[in-house]
């Protein structure tokens, strides 16, 4: 697993395809934290459901990127099509681990900068732990949304593209949808549960492990299917 | 039976409504090198990843005797960013070789074939054919049970290609089984025990005697980036290699003397020819 994961890292760097995606990131978190003073509680929700497109880009342009003949080789050398497989959706949960990271070191560092004059509150260090769960919860469930839609999965790309964009965006704004239009519910379950985690942090000041719990937990057990249904398909969908 | 390795019983294989293979029985023995020959888009390929498991089949069942480690080489090996040493080094530590095994036997197989100034190059940056060493190389790290290979000398200069060719007989040897597409007919005989046609779909098998009543010849010319070789003359050329400065034909000898002819016609420069050796 190791050598795999070396490989993997090393293609992927060498591809530069991580520095547009890092690079929105970067550009947001600059712009979102230029103004003073932002409450802890919705500026690290709306980093959060920021990281959750970006990382939606980063998953599907990292299926995009994979080569079919290198990856037949590989799974070959390995003998273990799950372990490829997982190897594979490691070194995209590396990558959004070291961006969830950024998005709360950002602000912290800001906010030291600025006298602690960041926030409306002091930030403590229970914001800072709850906050990198939620960013990393997001990150995860927009990694094994944007790999889902891989090339052996969707063949025709010009439809894969329009349906990630379609299920992200959904993603976010189905809370709204459901108000227009009420029996968008019964389907709006299908959609990474972003709208559904956010909801919980509306108009509160604080962070609480007990809110935290069920909506977090609950992102966990859907990026985790997404997670077995990509596998499952890929084996399915040989070359 | 005796020494069978792998058994494909009524294989066959759709790409959505289109059959690309159908009923395909094949029994591999051990140490056994089987060629399949076909024009281009007659399955071979599929067949092979199908051997190795890379392919689902649509219907039928492959059988094998034991846990097999199965290498292979693909036909088109893509331009990739990393160095033909970084990529080699991490397939023989994905394989599981120590550290210094993998580049004792990289560093081999690069001298081998004439690739060591070549090592530090991105994949992305070396010719068609220096690229299709790289993925020979990476298949004969470490040796297979089996080993698939697709047209694995295609786009080669006769050097590499004699140097594979010895390799793959080493292999054989030490009970490789060595199964391998290929279109240069006049290697086939040189390379494997038995040999098979996909023709409609269906594996025909191939007399190897008569392969080797076809005699070949061999010519170089300068290559001339304005110039096509005219088609009444490819039905005669058994291969065309086309390096950066030069073109490399194999010839049906009884073609020979209308090609060389044509060729000249054309202002393609001769610089050197001979039987084909075998």
């Amino acid at each position: 697993m190791k050598n795999l994961l070396r490989y993997h890292i090393k293609v992927y760097f060498k591809s530069n395809k991580l520095l547009l995606p890092f690079l929105i990131y970067l550009i947001y978190l600059c712009t979102a934290y230029s103004i003073m003073p932002y409450s802890i509680v919705s500026s690290f929700s709306e980093s959060a459901w920021v990281l959750f497109f970006v990382m939606t880009y980063v998953g599907f342009s990292y299926t995009e990127m994979e080569n079919p003949v290198t990856e037949q080789l590989v799974l070959l050398k390995v003998n273990n099509d799950n372990l490829y497989y997982m190897s594979r959706i490691t070194v995209l949960l590396i990558v959004g681990v070291i961006m969830s990271v950024m998005g709360m070191l950002y602000p912290v560092i800001f906010n030291v900068i600025n006298h602690s004059q960041l926030f409306t509150r002091s930030l403590m260090l229970s914001d800072i732990i709850f906050g990198l769960f939620l960013h990393c919860t997001m990150g995860f469930l927009g990694i094994m949304t944007g790999s889902l839609f891989h090339p052996r999965i969707i063949k025709n790309r010009k439809i894969a593209i329009l349906m990630v964009f379609l299920v992200a965006v959904l993603a976010v704004a189905k809370g709204s949808l459901i108000k227009e239009l009420p029996l968008v519910r019964l389907v709006s379950w299908v959609f990474p549960p972003v709208y559904d985690i956010l909801v919980t942090f509306t108009n509160r000041d604080f962070f609480g492990l007990q809110m935290m719990v069920m909506p977090i937990l609950g992102g966990i057990i859907y990026g985790t299917v997404l997670m077995l249904a990509q596998i499952h398909f890929l084996k399915k969908n040989k070359f | 039976m005796d020494g069978v390795i792998i058994a494909l019983n009524n294989v066959s294989k759709n790409f959505g409504r289109r059959i690309i293979l159908e009923h395909i029985n094949l029994i591999i023995k051990k140490g056994e090198s089987i060629a399949l020959l076909g024009h281009n888009g007659s399955g071979k390929s599929t067949l092979l990843r199908m051997i190795c498991g890379l392919t689902n089949m649509t219907s039928g069942n492959i059988e094998y005797t034991a846990r097999l480690k199965f290498n292979y080489v693909p036909e088109h090996f893509p331009k990739i960013d990393l160095t033909a040493r970084e990529f080699i080094g991490y397939m023989g530590l994905i394989e599981g070789m120590p550290e210094k095994m993998v580049n004792d036997r990289s560093r081999e197989l690069f001298h081998e074939f004439f690739m060591d100034e070549m090592m530090d190059v991105p994949i992305k940056h070396l010719s068609k054919g220096t690229i299709q060493k790289v993925a020979v190389i990476q298949a004969l790290l470490q040796t297979p049970d089996v080993l698939l290979l697709d047209e694995p000398l295609s786009g080669q200069d006769s050097q590499s290609q004699m140097a594979f060719i010895n390799l793959s007989k080493e292999l054989t040897n030490q009970g490789v089984t060595v199964v391998m597409s290929c279109h240069e007919r006049y290697l086939v005989k040189q390379l494997s025990h038995t040999a098979y046609e996909i023709i409609d779909k269906n594996l025909m098998p191939v007399n190897l005697t008569g392969l080797k009543e076809i005699d070949y010849d061999f010519m170089v010319f300068d290559a001339n980036r304005d110039k096509n070789i005219d088609s009444s003359i490819m039905a005669g050329i058994e291969q065309l290699n086309d390096f950066e400065n030069r073109l490399e034909l194999i010839v049906r000898k009884n073609m020979s003397d209308e090609v060389l002819k044509q060729m000249l016609k054309d202002d393609f420069k001769l610089r050197s020819m001979g039987a084909k050796e075998e």
